[in-house]
């Protein structure tokens, strides 16, 4: 368990039809929240000697829709609404509360926390009996633990960083829901078997599909600050899949995933149809290229992959809590104002960011879930770290929130990313970063250099009990040669490393920027989130081989494609 | 080779004529083909049997909560299971669950919902290799086991049989009338507005029709439909100690058409709710060693838990580690005492699947065809109090070599021996009507110098049941006294020393026959499948002696506000 908390993971990476603010007294969810929650506040507030001091609802209303398709039929049709409920409570003081990491023995911080379905129908009586039925059983659960926290505090060694749970917010009033769009299944049904035929006359694809999902969420939040608080996003995602193995028992695949905040955004089916039999080519010419050696030399990791080595090795290590965590490897914790990688770079985290270019941003959002607004994190400008991504959770000399809380439904929230944004001013055109690639090749006196096209996300470790590395799996990358043969596809390599070490290695980057979105997966649950960097050339990197399950391809072929079995 | 050869044309001459409409039957039917003719891997094992089980399932389920509706989706699923064997029926790599319990399952993937040909055989392709290869390993490693134990005992792994073949279809799904359903919902969830002792409650109901197909490479091919209707009535109450109890009344129908009118489950809910409630108060629990009279629901799981649970279930697969055997899989312990008494003398049970009816009240444990092709016929399994059969799939075991037509699972688990539609049946003279059965009751408890006696009307779910335990405990118990009948709730209990001993010492039995539809939990702990099962018996049994006491469940504190209707 311990080990699942300490690897972060991220999973290959919106905002549509938000309605204009209307008047929140005619909303009986949010109205039956505040009920409660104004209820509850009074009467526990001192209901034992460990003072409640703080709570806050947070009500997640959902509504999804997905299809998908595979070998030219339906395979999935569904819809469904939903609300659930998040209660956090604080039980103590801001400077100590129920919610302190636990050292030692006892140390196990989960984020869990217990969530409950709420009715879709806005009936006052039902709505406020749920809310009632949550709220006793996470006061009684932050009690007890509240104990355990003051106990535990007592018999472990003093902390390093001894800054308070809870930094105190200031009340917020919003109102602005999304509203799901219209689906035309029909349209989509009929897109979608279209695309996933496309696969059928390859016999070397053991699994592929097409699917396109629309989700709605629309947030409640209101604490005992008095926030009351409505925000809604859309998501839209269409992506497909494709599958293979080779003789050696190494799986491959490959994923596109087109991101959007409404239907109409979405590429045309013929230019999805142009990107699968690129994708087809590129998996078939991968299966057959030989299994990769682990390799040490120059890597040009492209745009979109550099935009996840960034949120992998850069972003989950400036995440504030992270940062006073006795259990955290703590990499940048003491190095505000010094340079953690070439000053010709800057990054920064800009939840509030709608777009980067035409690309909508999943990672946008209008208010985190503690109610902080959306604000831009500077975190390195010009080399030199500046700062962090903080929740409310505050750290040594950073107390505020930067609007960065999140979490998904049932965790405790903690800082994460939103858009996270790389700059550099020691930029080349992507020819010339080629060229440059080859020059370093050469200076190295080696064979060949890396191109890394695509990553698969990947996972790295904050967790102090295990060494501080990355390791990111390579989907799509080619090596290129020092003595002009042909470009070659690789398989089955991961980009491993330790995090100063590796920044330190950027030489200069490409002059532009696309952003990778994605769902990104740590202890507070799955958010959705982006990455915009440009290319980035470094001297130096190395790669490690990926496990395989070993297994051997089909005996048969597959039935389509298979004439003996007609 | 000759086996080969004779199981090819029996599957080539049992192709459905009519398989040319149901893409998924011909899916199934022709990846069935190319898999007995051509899967070969180097120079391993072929299989020398196949079998494919696609179930269609599409849900509606409409909940609600305090009077609104909490959920109401809608969700369509199709799966199917693959099961390949190697080696021979006398031997193959099947029932060995090796040093991983949990990987003891059939192949399963996910299916198109919609029917496609391309799509439906394609997925079965996939399925059926990575089958095969988990296959080879495993026959393998447990022909490796059979030497490390030196097991020379031996009954064969898949016994012969007629390969049945049944198609039914209908013309169109009876549709659920989503809307009128809503309201009825809401409606019975709103009744617990007046019943403030009630913390929590819940209404849901659960429409799935279904479809069921199945091809094996002997010839047996199968599809047929059956719906799945439920209400399930959910209720947490915290009595005054702080106890905090929660149980589940489901109620299970063969067919929309079936389910009764509003006001009569409107008066069930309001029956549960009464009871439920009354436990927010009860009398205290004590030890009480007397007799027992089991009524309604508790009656019927009496049987279930102690009986039909324990003549399912008779083959055991083998384990590296057999000791852990018991925490994985239900092994139906009333088979080994075949031919001995396991019931009083006065008592006879038999099993008909065909049957779906008693008195006009449907059954849903009836099935026309099990999941291996096997055409069940009636089953005689108790005669005069001896255990004369127990239930049967093709695993052979030492008792039985055949199976009876029992084998059943839902996708996912392999099929094991299971129940379909089950009678009990008492001499007359041993039964009698309810208010003599409580007289009975209460004057044996007197012969034992006893002021009360007890009796429980609802038994916790088997799934409930403690780990060792035989019955589950009560959820609504009643503490009878002798002196005047009066019956008051008894607090948390539960059974202390409940032995197959317990069926033996039925004394009487209600002159009224209940039917109990119900879904028994499959063996498996790791993976349980629920399959439609009933139950026609006695309403009421009087049991001689058993032994009650105070649980071991810590109370709660009660909660620090009220709850916000009843607080107005």
């Amino acid at each position: 368990m311990k080990k699942l908390l300490a690897v972060i993971l991220l999973v290959v990476p919106c905002l549509a039809g938000a309605q204009p603010a209307q008047p929140p007294q005619t909303d009986p969810l949010l109205e039956a929240m505040k009920a409660e929650l104004g209820r509850s506040m009074e009467t526990l507030r001192a209901a034992e000697a460990s003072p409640l001091y703080y709570l806050g609802y947070e009500a997640y209303d959902k509504t999804s829709y997905s299809v998908s398709a595979q070998a030219g039929s339906l395979y999935n049709d569904d819809y469904r609404r939903s609300r659930l409920l998040d209660v956090d409570v604080r039980i103590g003081s801001p400077a100590l509360d129920n919610t302190h990491e636990m050292k030692g023995r006892e140390a196990s911080n989960s984020k869990r926390q217990e969530a409950a379905a709420l009715p879709v129908e806005n009936d006052p009586a039902a709505l406020r009996s749920e809310l009632w039925n949550l709220t006793d059983k996470a006061y009684k659960a932050a009690l007890d633990q509240y104990a355990k926290v003051k106990m535990n505090k007592s018999v472990t060694a003093e902390e390093e960083d001894k800054s308070d749970d809870f930094t105190p917010g200031a009340p917020h009033v919003f109102y602005e829901k999304a509203v799901f769009p219209d689906v035309n299944k029909e349209k989509f049904h009929a897109m979608a078997r279209r695309l996933s035929e496309k696969f059928k006359p390859y016999d070397f694809i053991y699994d592929a599909a097409v699917r396109l999902s629309v989700d709605t969420v629309n947030r409640y939040i209101v604490n005992s600050e008095g926030s009351s608080i409505v925000t809604g996003n859309t998501y839209v995602r269409l992506m497909y899949s494709l599958y293979t193995r080779t003789p050696d028992g190494m799986d491959l695949s490959r994923v596109k995933i087109y991101d959007s905040d409404g239907l109409t955004d979405l590429p045309s089916e013929t230019e999805i149809a142009r990107d699968m039999d690129a994708t087809i080519a590129q998996l078939k010419a991968q299966r057959v290229a030989a299994p990769e050696q682990p390799y040490s030399g120059p890597v040009l990791v492209e745009s979109r992959a550099a935009g996840v080595f960034f949120h992998e090795i850069l972003g989950h290590r400036l995440e504030g809590h992270r940062q006073k965590s006795e259990e955290s490897g703590q990499t940048f914790a003491k190095k505000i104002g010094q340079p953690i990688m070439p000053e010709f770079l800057s990054v920064y985290d800009d939840p509030s960011q709608y777009r980067h270019g035409k690309q909508f941003l999943r990672g946008f959002y209008r208010y985190d879930d503690e109610g902080t607004p959306a604000q831009k994190a500077v975190l390195v400008e010009n080399g030199v770290l500046k700062g962090f991504l903080m929740g409310r959770s505050p750290i040594k000399n950073f107390s505020a929130s930067n609007g960065h809380g999140r979490r998904s439904e049932g965790r405790g929230a903690v800082a994460r990313m939103g858009n996270l944004v790389a700059v550099s001013s020691k930029t080349l055109s992507p020819k010339d970063l080629r060229q440059r690639l080859l020059e370093e090749v050469k200076k190295a006196k080696k064979a060949y250099g890396l191109v890394v096209s695509d990553i698969a996300g990947g996972f790295t470790i904050t967790d102090r009990y295990l060494p501080q590395s990355f390791s990111v799996n390579v989907t799509m990358g080619y090596k290129v040669y020092a003595d002009g043969r042909p470009d070659e596809p690789v398989r089955g390599l991961n980009l491993i490393g330790t995090p100063l070490q590796t920044f330190s290695r950027i030489l200069v980057t490409g002059d532009e920027a696309e952003a990778f979105n994605g769902t990104c997966g740590a202890e507070s649950g799955w958010v959705p989130v982006s990455a915009v960097s440009p290319s980035l050339l470094f001297s130096e990197m190395e790669t490690e081989k990926v496990q395989k399950s070993n297994a051997k391809p089909p005996v048969l072929k597959p039935p389509f494609t298979d004439k003996e079995g007609k | 080779m000759k086996t080969v050869l004779l199981a090819l044309a029996a599957f080539v001459c049992a192709s459905p004529a009519f398989s040319a409409q149901d893409q998924v039957l011909k899916a199934m039917t022709d990846e069935m083909r190319r898999t007995v003719t051509r899967l070969k891997m180097d120079n391993l094992d072929k299989p020398y049997f196949a079998s494919y089980y696609v179930v269609d399932s599409s849900e509606t389920a409409i909940s609600a909560v305090f009077g609104a509706l909490k959920e109401d989706s809608f969700n369509a699923t199709r799966h199917a299971s693959a099961e390949l064997r190697v080696g021979t029926p006398a031997f193959d790599n099947s029932w060995y669950a090796g040093r991983d319990m949990n990987s003891f399952e059939p192949g399963l993937t996910a299916l198109n919902e919609e029917d496609g040909y391309d799509a439906v055989r394609f997925s079965l392709w996939s399925l059926t290799d990575d089958v095969y290869k988990k296959s080879l390993e495993r026959y393998s490693q447990k022909k490796a086991y059979q030497k490390k134990k030196n097991i020379t005992e031996l009954y064969g792994d898949l016994s012969p049989v007629k390969p049945g073949t049944y198609f039914a279809d209908r013309k169109a799904v009876p549709a659920l009338d989503a809307a009128a359903w809503r309201e009825r919902i809401k409606a019975l969830s709103a009744i617990f507005r007046k019943y403030p002792a009630i913390q929590w409650s819940q209404v849901r109901l659960s429409y799935t029709p279904r479809v069921v197909r199945f091809v094996n490479s002997e010839g047996a091919a199968y599809r047929y439909w059956w719906d799945k209707v439920n209400l399930d009535v959910s209720v947490n109450v915290q009595d005054k100690t702080g106890l905090k109890l929660s149980d589940e009344k489901a109620m299970a129908w063969r067919s929309l058409a079936e389910v009764p009118p509003y006001e009569t489950l409107a008066a069930e809910v309001e029956t549960f709710a009464g009871q439920m409630s009354a436990l927010a108060a009860p009398a205290e629990a004590e030890v009480y060693l007397g007799p027992v009279l089991f009524e309604d629901q508790a009656a019927a799981e009496f049987l279930n838990q102690l009986f039909v649970g324990n003549v399912s279930f008779a083959r055991q697969p083998w384990a590296e580690q057999e000791e852990w055997m018991k925490y994985y899989i239900n092994a139906g312990d009333l088979t080994k005492k075949l031919g001995m008494r396991v019931l009083p003398a006065f008592m006879d049970v038999s099993d008909d699947p065909a049957r779906d009816s008693f008195n006009g009240t449907g059954l849903i444990g009836a099935y026309p065809i099990d999941n291996e092709g096997v055409i069940p016929a009636p089953l005689e399994l108790v005669k005069n109090g001896k255990l004369v059969n127990f239930y049967m799939s093709r695993a052979p075991v030492k008792e039985f070599r055949t199976s009876n037509g029992h084998a059943r699972g839902f996708a996912g688990e392999f099929p094991t021996p299971r129940p379909g539609s089950v009678f009990f049946s008492a001499q007359p003279e041993k039964r009698a009507p309810l208010d003599e059965l409580k007289k009975k009751l209460l004057a044996v408890a007197a012969d034992n110098g006893l002021d009360y006696a007890v009796i429980v009307r609802r038994l916790d779910a088997e799934q409930a049941r403690k780990a060792d335990a035989l019955l589950a405990g009560p959820v609504l118990a009643y503490k009878v006294l002798v002196k005047d009948g009066s019956e008051t709730v008894l607090g948390g209990s539960d059974w202390t020393g409940v032995t197959f001993r317990a069926l033996r010492d039925i004394m009487l039995v209600s002159d009224k026959d209940q039917v109990y539809n119900y879904f028994q939990a499959g063996p498996f702990y790791f993976n349980r499948g629920f399959v439609p099962a009933s139950i026609v018996a006695p309403a009421a049994l009087l049991v001689q002696e058993m032994e009650l006491k105070p649980t071991d469940a810590k109370p709660d504190r009660q909660p620090y506000l009220p709850h916000p209707y009843f607080a107005r």
